[in-house]
């Protein structure tokens, strides 16, 4: 860590807690963000300190902006209530949050002549090496350790956030919570964490994201967290809804939500392993791939209730956690996913949290079994529940769910005992249970060492699009602005992979390289909407209507069409029309025109011609 | 899609059909229809034209700035409407830029029946309708931005009669936009049909989400107006409000219990009104908010006792908020300090205090302006004048100036 007498040399030059050093580009930064900055790409930025965004403030950061603070110092961001951050990565520039070890590892390349592209560099055993990025909010919380917090939703339920100091008591630059589930606080696309975890000033260790009661109002998407010391996300409370995560390597829970998150989840891919290479299992080594509580006890609202749809979740086969663990009341529907390689039980009854809440059927909540058998909306009176709309995900089904779901590779002994009892495979729940094929096209593990006292066999080569029993689904999500109706099982389409070309994983060479990029884009129609792929030479669409019409549109950004709505872009389009066969594919030869292009296409039912749904889109090079 | 300039051509032409200036609307002295829009005065105008010039402001060049500067114009244009301001609310809506837009055409029209010029609704649905439309089929919008703009386009159809269209459009919507369409019903629904209304309510009320139950009381402070007379009647609403509401968060339970004070107080039923905030006053015992959350309830049911005739309680109460509020003023954001003295100012404007609501008005001001981002005190200052403006305190030469001052002081860093 720089001296402290440093760090005042460089306030008093700049009074702008940003100095440049000898390195023309980089810029340490060391206080406080108050007033409205914009983070660049042509540097890169060095946070020594643990650094708040203050009320009021909105940090921005450009797209191809690196952050890489000093190794061992800690460096961290803290976005406080009411100030927003605005993290503008795209498929081809993201935003990465590393330490200084990472760049090092960083190869040469003809737009790097010295050095440090971010799309290269060497995986690493290693996290703890700077802090992460912590995000408050006001939506509503369950957290029962506050004094003066009550059982009920209620505005006045807030908390300290763990990991951060308060600088005197009642410090509002650490609390979370309040009675805002719309709440906005900012936007983050294609956002990569790497290495962190680290903590100043305290005996503990920092998840990669942390998002306490944030809002539906804040928009999170295209986001991986490799290789961390904690937890992958962690989400306490409130309604923010995210698309497009990869969590990898991480060392205890990959995704762990408490104290009543009531927002939804789409295309989450979760790899186990361990992000350090003499560590515990919780600090270093995965522990639960996804670690659901409702409250935190389990009486207290609002509960976790929420639905994820199409998450791939690849567990250590030997000595991995639980698959799905539940604790505490959570309320999930999984479906459309994939469970595989898990080294315990793919439902994991875990009850309680072990911080002194008491688990399902306290106080006359309902009992684990119960919870698999009630209707979304069938729950019984209580008296401390929440005038609920505050439970806005949840459409259709049960309070607790697996559907429309392949699990293979789950050797354990106690794999499936607790999802058995729970009837997760009685046959109207169109569950595979062990097919033949994997349900993934390729993966490949190193030789299985000893990492503490527990064997991993850390995954070193994963294309982690759909095969066989994943490759369609019996249903799949609403439509309703936020899910896509993705008619597959998992996180990838068949054809595409959205970590395409900006993440550490392709970085790394644990994914593959893609010609396009999945985009997000998406509606769909009442068959789910059709996939379209281009591997550079061949276009493909799957998943469309039978004996349909595709329309594609070609146009030179993502903005381009007058469909779009937003931002119109009068630039040139090209459309065409191709026909879809009996089981709605199509493919056929294109030409790359050189230029970087986008498509978006279209299902078109010849019945209804009027009735478009359109197509996931593709953006390449 | 209809371009953003065919829109904008549409909502200047309705302009043109503005029966007549909010200038000779305020000029008026009586009815000429079933309703005559409030008369306002020159400096209600000005602070809401102040309020929007503010928050306008925002630059539009990343979406994150097009959300906060949307979602604070759609404040002021809705202050616009309680002032009865049409040709202002149809002019700030044109310069909405996202799906805001829809939703303020749609009040515009609900609000434009209650007096009487429909020619134009229609017109301001229809574009309404065309973008919901657009976000509907805008792979990067929600739908519950898409729900909130048909339930107001529904809240208005209803007024209009139609009630079996109303029917069919708000199928499917989220529940967190229904409490709006299920008030509007409860103004238009038949009053033999009353009781089957009531029996709904309960239903909901035992099964229902917390927008549903919110929606299905907000309908019984509606039935609590409309069924004033029938002693009978009201009573029932007035049970369901009572009784039906205690597991709604405190600032909706306050929120809906101010409903029917206020309906009490028009009609000067100060023992209803008594007693009804006596009911209110229990969230204390639940809940202890921080102070910038706590101030704003104290201060609500302080103006309504104020309004009953316990003017002294109400100073008092309203004292004591203040001297909290002052001695937690550390663990206060700057940016949250003037939404909780906002309504201190309103609840002694209330009761005729305006000189104390002019001191505190003019202390959110500046509190407002603390901030060292534009974002925060576009947003306070904008909102401090619509509040301003429908509390009808007048802003002193001096304290206009700041404000005017503060607005021109807006720009970079947002």
């Amino acid at each position: 860590m720089l001296p402290r007498f440093t760090n005042a040399i460089l306030a008093a030059a700049c009074g702008l807690g940003i100095a440049a050093t000898a390195s023309a580009q980089q810029q340490l930064v060391f206080q406080n963000i108050s007033t409205s900055t914009t983070w660049t790409a042509n540097n890169t930025y060095n946070m020594i300190d643990q650094i708040y965004v203050l009320p009021g403030a909105t940090l921005t950061i450009e797209a191809g902006t690196v952050v890489a603070s000093a190794t061992n110092v800690g460096g961290s961001l803290a976005v406080t209530r009411g100030a927003q951050i605005n993290i503008q990565g795209t498929p081809d520039n993201p935003v990465i949050f590393t330490s200084t070890a990472d760049v090092a590892t960083w190869a040469a390349d003809g737009s790097h002549p010295t050095g440090g592209n971010p799309k290269t560099g060497s995986w690493r055993a290693a996290a703890n090496e700077w802090g992460n990025i912590t995000i408050m909010g006001s939506g509503y919380i369950s957290e029962n350790a506050t004094l003066g917090n009550v059982p009920t939703c209620s505005a006045s339920n807030t908390a300290a956030m763990e990991g951060l100091v308060a600088g005197f008591p009642g410090d509002p630059n650490v609390i979370y919570g309040g009675g805002n589930d719309d709440d906005d606080s900012g936007s983050i696309s294609y956002l990569t964490l790497r290495y962190g975890g680290r903590v100043i000033g305290l005996n503990n260790e920092l998840n990669g994201l942390s998002l306490g009661g944030i809002g539906r109002g804040t928009d999170i998407h295209h986001l991986e967290i490799m290789n961390n010391v904690d937890d992958g996300i962690e989400i306490w409370g409130g309604t923010v809804n995210i698309k497009y995560f990869s969590i990898w390597n991480i060392g205890d829970d990959s995704l762990d939500i408490d104290q009543g998150w009531r927002g939804k989840g789409q295309f989450g891919l979760i790899v186990q392993g361990y992000s350090l290479p003499a560590a515990t299992q919780g600090s270093g080594v995965g522990d639960n791939a996804c670690e659901i509580d409702g409250a935190e006890d389990s009486d207290w609202q609002p509960v976790t209730t929420t639905s994820l749809y199409n998450m791939t979740v690849i567990g250590q086969p030997v000595d991995g956690d639980g698959l799905t663990t539940w604790r505490d009341n959570a309320r999930v529907q999984y479906r459309n996913c994939i469970f595989m390689d898990g080294g315990d039980a793919v439902v994991r009854f875990d009850n309680v949290d072990g911080d002194g809440a008491n688990g399902y059927g306290h106080n006359g909540t309902l009992s684990w079994p119960a919870t698999w058998t009630t209707a979304f909306n069938g729950a019984p009176a209580h008296p401390n529940d929440c005038p609920a709309s505050i439970y806005p995900v949840q459409q259709d089904g049960n309070l607790a769910e697996i559907k429309d779901s392949v699990f293979f590779g789950n050797t354990d002994a106690a794999a499936y005992g607790e999802a058995l009892a729970r009837g997760v495979f009685n046959p109207s729940n169109n569950n595979v249970q062990e097919p033949a094929g994997s349900p993934i096209a390729a993966i490949t593990r190193a030789a299985p060492i000893t990492v503490g006292t527990l064997t991993m066999s850390q995954v070193t080569f994963l294309d982690p699009r759909p095969a066989n029993d994943a490759l369609t689904s019996v249903g799949f999500a609403p439509n309703d602005g936020f899910f896509s109706s993705a008619k597959y099982r998992g996180a990838f389409a068949p054809g595409n992979n959205w970590l395409g070309n900006w993440s550490a994983s392709r970085a790394f060479g644990f994914t593959p390289a893609e010609v396009s990029v999945d985009i997000g884009n998406d509606t769909t129609g009442a068959n789910g909407y059709p996939v379209i792929a281009y591997d550079g030479t061949t276009f493909s669409a799957t998943n469309g209507v039978a004996n349909g019409a595709l329309g594609l549109f070609f146009g030179a950004s993502r903005f381009d069409f007058p469909i779009f709505g937003g931002i119109l872009v009068p630039l040139p389009f090209v459309s065409v029309t191709i026909p879809l066969d009996g089981n709605g594919e199509t493919s056929f030869n294109l030409t790359n025109p050189g230029a970087r292009i986008f498509v978006q296409g279209a299902s078109l039912d010849l019945g209804a011609p009027q009735s478009l749904s359109f197509s996931n889109a593709l953006q390449w090079n | 899609m209809a371009s953003r300039t065919s829109i904008i051509a549409c909502v200047t032409a309705l302009l043109a059909l503005t029966a007549c200036s909010e200038e000779q609307a305020a000029e008026r002295t009586a009815p000429t229809g079933p309703k005559s829009r409030p008369a306002t005065a020159p400096f209600q105008r000005e602070l809401v034209d102040l309020a929007f010039d503010a928050v306008s402001k925002f630059p539009v060049d990343n979406d994150l700035n097009v959300k906060n500067r949307s979602r604070a114009q759609e404040t002021v244009v809705d202050a616009a409407l309680d002032l009865g301001l049409l040709d202002r609310s149809a002019a700030y809506a044109e310069d909405i830029v996202n799906w805001r837009r829809g939703v303020c055409l749609a009040n515009l029209a609900a609000k434009t029946l209650e007096y009487d010029e429909s020619a134009k609704v229609q017109d301001l649905l229809e574009m309404a309708g065309r973008i919901a439309e657009q976000v509907r089929q805008d792979p990067n919008e929600q739908k519950w931005r898409h729900d909130r703009v048909v339930a107001r386009i529904a809240r208005a159809k209803l007024k209009l009669g139609q009630a079996e269209e109303v029917a069919r459009m708000v199928q499917g919507l989220e529940a967190s936009e229904m409490p709006i369409v299920a008030a509007a019903r409860a103004e238009v629904v038949r009053a033999d049909a009353y009781d089957r209304q009531l029996e709904i309510v309960d239903e909901i009320c035992k099964v229902g989400d917390f927008e549903q139950v919110r929606g299905a009381l907000l309908a019984c402070t509606r039935f609590f107006d409309r069924f004033y007379d029938d002693e009978a009647r009201r009573g029932a609403a007035e049970q369901r409000v009572v009784h039906g509401y205690k597991k709604l968060p405190v600032p909706v339970r306050i929120e809906l219990i101010s409903e029917i004070v206020e309906v009490a107080l028009d009609r000067e039923d100060l023992e209803t009104a008594k007693r009804l905030i006596t009911a209110a006053d229990d969230y204390k015992v639940q809940a202890k908010f921080r102070a910038e959350d706590d101030t704003p309830l104290v201060a609500r049911l302080a103006g309504l006792r104020g309004r009953v005739g316990d003017v002294e309680q109400a100073r008092k109460e309203l004292k004591e908020a203040l001297a909290d509020f002052d001695g937690a003023l550390r663990t206060i954001p700057d940016m949250f300090r003037a939404r909780a003295l906002r309504p201190v100012a309103e609840a002694y404007q209330s009761f005729g205090d305006t000189e104390a609501a002019h001191a505190v008005f003019a202390r959110a001001i500046e509190d407002g302006a603390l901030n060292p981002n534009s974002r925060p005190r576009a947003i306070d200052l904008s909102e401090t004048c619509c509040s301003m403006a429908k509390a009808g305190v007048e802003p002193s030469a001096e304290l206009l100036r700041r404000m005017t001052q503060i607005r021109d002081q807006l720009g970079s860093p947002w």
